[in-house]
């Protein structure tokens, strides 16, 4: 299962909208070539949404909302591992969220 | 632009001189004064032209202001007085009228001492201003009349005891008020004229229409309007009169003019009065103890509905004993206001509320008869009266008991619901996470519900829970009592120490 995949079944199950982030992220992967090898540094995709990708110089961002957050933890508490989602918690994550 | 702030009831009063047969003359009118107590209500035009020409005088509005009449009548001189910033003095000699213009401002929020008595059997204390139209040409003959040069006469009780009304009124106001405004007969400004104080005083003499008591039945009459001031000093006490006296004639249309050098001090300045108008002469009252002096002491103590009630067989000890008890008279003034029927500080240690909420309802009971004892009396308590504290104490300590606190809940205590969507439950407890149309078990907590998943159980809010969950449909339409605070057992009451 991709992560594009996986977004679209926590969609489906929880009611929540990640918005076009992840598509445009990948549609600008797709563009990069040998003139542009990178995503220039501080573009954001799916800016106001759920689910908002940051690109930085040396690392990229997925932000989530709260509801989102809740949403992922959910899907991984019913469908991954259960200690993921609890690392996931016990790793703060919430607050960065 | 003046607001009328008079109740419109005031206005339908009438005058006895509008009720009485036509006077005609000035000397009509004096044939007709015993009939009409000379009691002839000034016109509205008139009173309005009066408070134009002084409302720069009271512009401030952080000001108040106290204003006599000291011939009221049906306060018609005071339809423009704010009630939140004058107070209003004003005494007549009709005491029916009195009592009917008492009631009505009762209602209306004014801040007022109105009392039946004679302009000439009165002390007054100071005033900011007074507006008056006083009756006309009544010989006032009194051993209390102030002495006023060339307005009292030598009468029958001696010097300075025989005055005209309308003379009187407007001295009597001078020497009390920063401004005056009379309405006189017109011979009255060449009696002022003789007196340096009054004349110098002077401000406006304005001619009124020979038809300005037309309403009131008097179809020609010779009146004017003076109004004075204070006391000139320094460069404006020298100003010619021609500056300091306004003349001329008004009538309805005229505009009000400005005056030279008005103004007076308000009730701040003046200082407040709880006595502002004394009668003298002789009391009028009724005695307050009329029981005989017997010598027998005893003062028996009764209920009498939440009072206790004494009962005296000697009227010295009587008043001994009330004197003891009430120990002052509390009066309201213009700070503070008491209750209607709060009228002595020492007055609710007869109360039987008040005795029965003591924690030794029965010791305070007993001090009441020491103070009764040490005023002279011998206490007698009656048995109804200790009954009746006790009836009073049960009812106070039943009344204290709360109520419980039982509401209706929808749903039952246990049900089962069907989750909307995939979420978690709360985040603080591991796993509690539902996926979407899984079928869960809910049950009642105080926060609000402990959810049954196929991960374990776990507590999630009210308003959270309604927002994931769908319960069954028979559950929607039940409903249940829930005790939430149960009513305090209604406790052994206490016995009161006999």
């Amino acid at each position: 299962m991709t992560l594009q995949e996986a977004f679209s079944e926590i969609e489906t199950t929880s009611g929540i909208s990640f918005g076009t982030a992840m598509s445009e992220y990948i549609t600008a992967a797709k563009q990069l070539n040998s003139r542009q090898e990178k995503i220039p540094s501080r573009t954001v995709f799916g800016k106001g949404k759920h689910l908002e990708i940051h690109c930085f110089k040396d690392k990229h961002e997925y932000r989530l909302s709260i509801p989102a957050f809740d949403a992922v933890v959910a899907f991984l508490t019913i469908n991954g591992e259960a200690d993921v989602a609890e690392d996931i918690l016990n790793a703060n994550l919430l607050e960065a969220a | 632009m003046l607001t009328h702030y008079l109740p419109l009831e005031l206005e339908q009063l009438q005058s006895r001189g509008s009720l009485a047969d036509n006077a005609g003359s000035l000397a009509g009118l004096h044939e007709k004064r015993k009939e009409t107590l000379s009691q002839f209500f000034t016109p509205a035009w008139l009173v309005k032209f009066i408070w134009e020409t002084l409302s720069p005088v009271f512009d401030n509005t952080e000001n108040k202001y106290s204003l006599l009449d000291n011939s009221i009548g049906a306060a018609a001189m005071f339809r423009y007085a704010d009630p939140e910033r004058f107070h209003l003095y004003g005494m007549d000699a009709d005491g029916k009228l009195v009592d009917e213009v008492v009631s009505i401002l009762d209602e209306c929020g004014y801040r007022f001492d109105i009392v039946h008595a004679h302009l000439e059997t009165v002390d007054l204390e100071k005033f900011s201003a007074a507006l008056i139209n006083p009756p006309f040409s009544i010989p006032l003959s009194s051993p209390f009349l102030k002495a006023f040069p060339g307005i009292t006469h030598y009468g029958k009780h001696g010097p300075d005891t025989s005055a005209l009304s309308h003379e009187y009124a407007v001295a009597q106001a001078l020497s009390h008020c920063d401004i005056v405004a009379a309405v006189v007969p017109a011979t009255t400004k060449h009696i002022i004229a003789q007196n340096t104080a009054m004349a110098s005083r002077l401000r406006a003499v304005f001619e009124l229409p020979s038809t300005t008591f037309e309403d009131e039945n008097v179809k020609s009459v010779k009146t004017d309007l003076l109004i004075f001031g204070r006391a000139l000093q320094g460069p404006a006490a020298n100003a010619p009169e021609s500056i300091r006296v306004k003349r001329g004639a008004i009538d309805e249309n005229t505009p009000a003019p400005a005056l030279f050098q008005l103004n007076c001090r308000t009730m701040e300045e003046i200082g407040y009065s709880r006595h502002a108008i004394r009668s003298n002469g002789i009391e009028q009252s009724k005695p307050v103890i009329t029981t005989p002096v017997t010598g027998n002491n005893t003062v028996t103590l009764v209920r009498a509905g939440r009072w206790i009630k004494l009962q005296f067989a000697d009227g010295a000890t009587e008043g001994k004993v009330l004197n003891a008890i009430y120990r002052n008279r509390l009066f309201s003034d213009y700070t503070h206001k008491y209750p209607s029927k709060t009228r002595y500080s020492g007055q609710f240690q007869l109360n039987l509320d008040v005795i029965a909420m003591q924690d030794a309802p029965f010791e305070t009971l007993s001090h009441v008869c020491d103070v009764i004892r040490n005023a002279g009396g011998e206490p007698v308590v009656s048995e109804q009266l200790k009954a009746g504290i006790k009836a009073i104490i049960i009812e106070n300590q039943r009344m204290g008991i709360p109520f419980g606190r039982t509401v209706y809940r929808k749903g039952t205590t246990e049900f089962k619901a069907t989750a909307k969507r995939m979420a978690l439950i709360n985040r603080t407890q591991k796993g509690a996470a539902v996926a979407m149309g899984e079928l869960v078990k809910a049950s009642r907590s105080e926060s609000g519900f402990l959810v049954q998943t196929g991960r374990g159980q776990f507590s999630c809010e009210h308003d959270t829970f309604f927002s994931l969950f769908t319960p069954e449909n028979d559950v929607l339409e039940a409903g249940y009592w829930e005790e939430v605070h149960p009513p305090i057992h209604r406790p052994t009451l206490k016995k009161s120490r006999d």
